[in-house]
């Protein structure tokens, strides 16, 4: 029985530290989704310029959780800052991912967000490109914390694991 | 004079905030002819014959909402029409904007747009039954004409139906290739997409650019045998449109003027009338829903 539960643990454990660096690599793998969909979109922009919906209909975005409820969004009232900050919350809500970002990685997308009420076209092309940039920077950031604390979670949720599992025995 | 359903007040609908729509159908659509919202104010509703002020709709930020809510989240896209002062909804319905203007800095002029007025576009099938008599020689050759009007009369949806009657033909005379300078794509409503409104089956559509540019550029590429063109308003479009009666074109225009003393005080005016350019110039006159055109020449015609 004793043995069963040290096993549990040990698993569990690893498992735990596991989740947390996958966790920071779901968070890097969406914000470079987003920057990628950003870029396109604002490429698209430039050629075609056309309303949000039909700009991003034509990308096929990576991101298409948040790009969908925003979607579906557009045809709803409200501006479209408002619009775009409401599709970010029920993108976390529906835990696929971006329930895991930050408050200052939301704040890249919130401020993306607000610069899509722009009435120009430079000012959109100026507020994607400081939204890829942004974007690039916070996936770098967290780049570097994969590297480092990435392999220190998965070395403590086994350690740990391999403490308790010795502790039942 | 038959009104076939009102697809441009439907595409306004489609695309106004749910408070405005709510407001308006609850006072009524019909014979509705501009929306007009002014910050800290109520909307005022201008019909026909009456006009009603909905003082339980003060809405902070509501001239701007509208604004967007109508390019459809994109008022980007618009850019070049609001720079002009205006928007046109797909479906032919223009917008006017007023407010604060801020050169060289679109984001806050639009932040300050604090007026903006409505005008609900027309398609009356038989606008222009009576006109017809003017536009086609006997010989069924086109002649050129201009309608003269005050803003507001009816000019718009006169011309939109010319244009049909004019491209489609009748059992009198065959139909025409009509070309439409729609600078402001009020006439066909179609804002750079196909046209919403009828236009007939032989007319081509050039928006998005000055009208007197796509007078040129519909000659050099369409050979029309008719151009329609809405509002002459300087210099630029009536060099274009002696350039199309020099062509052999006719032309079918409108212009702002009240009397034949107003249109004569304009020098753009003044040159095509006075070159000779219109066989025929008209003045459309509104009484009530009834529109009425006086021709220089001729006695006045009822629409």
């Amino acid at each position: 029985m004793n043995v069963i539960a040290a096993m549990l643990l040990l698993i569990g454990c690893t498992a735990l530290g596991y989740r947390k660096t996958e966790g920071l690599k779901k968070r890097k793998e969406i914000l470079l989704s987003m920057r990628s969909d950003i870029r396109r979109i604002s490429e698209r922009m430039t050629v075609y310029p056309e309303p949000f919906s039909r700009l991003i209909s034509r990308i096929e975005p990576a991101t298409d959780i948040l790009w969908n409820i925003f979607l579906d969004l557009l045809s709803a009232d409200g501006s479209v800052s408002t619009l775009f900050e409401k599709a970010i919350h029920e993108a976390a809500a529906q835990k696929n991912g971006f329930e895991l970002l930050q408050k200052e990685e939301v704040a890249i997308l919130t401020d993306f967000g607000t610069g899509l009420a722009a009435a120009d076209l430079t000012a959109q092309q100026e507020n994607a490109a400081l939204a890829v940039k942004r974007l690039g920077e916070a996936a770098e950031t967290l780049e570097l914390q994969i590297k480092e604390k990435g392999r220190l979670f998965e070395s403590l949720g086994l350690l740990s694991g391999l403490a308790l599992a010795l502790l039942v025995i | 004079m038959k009104e076939i359903g009102n697809r441009p007040l439907t595409e306004l609908m489609r695309l106004m905030p749910g408070i405005l729509r709510r407001a308006v159908e609850n006072a009524g659509t019909d014979l509705l002819e501009e929306i007009r919202i002014r910050e800290g104010r109520p909307v005022q509703l201008l019909y026909s014959d009456k006009e009603k002020m909905l003082t339980g709709l003060i809405e902070e930020g509501l001239c701007a909402r509208t604004l967007e809510a109508l390019s459809e989240h994109a008022l980007f896209v618009r850019e070049k029409e609001l720079e002009e002062g205006f928007l046109t909804v797909r479906g032919g319905c223009r917008v006017g904007v007023a407010g604060h203007y801020v050169p060289n800095n679109a984001k806050s002029r639009f932040a300050e747009a604090t007026s903006c007025n409505i005008r609900i576009a027309r398609e009356h099938k038989g606008a222009a039954d009576n006109l017809m008599s003017y536009l086609i020689h006997g010989s069924g050759r086109p002649k050129s004409v201009l309608i003269l009007s005050a803003p507001g009369r009816g000019k718009t949806t006169i011309l939109r139906d010319a244009a049909r009657q004019l491209s489609d033909g009748s059992k009198i005379y065959r139909g025409l290739k009509v070309a439409i300078a729609d600078e402001r794509c009020e006439l066909a409503g179609g804002s750079g997409n196909t046209p919403v409104l009828d236009v007939g089956q032989r007319t081509d559509v050039m928006d998005g650019c000055k009208k007197a540019e796509a007078m040129e550029r519909l000659i050099r590429s369409m050979s029309p045998d008719v151009i329609v063109t809405d509002e002459l308003g300087n210099m630029e479009d009536a060099q274009a449109a002696l350039y199309a009666s020099a062509c052999g074109i006719a032309l079918v225009a409108s212009a702002h003027a009240g009397s034949m003393e107003e249109a004569m005080r304009k020098p753009y005016l003044q040159l095509l009338i006075g070159n000779g350019c219109f066989q025929e110039v008209l003045f459309l006159q509104r009484f009530g829903n009834r529109l009425v055109l006086n021709s220089v020449k001729r006695d006045a015609v009822h629409v």
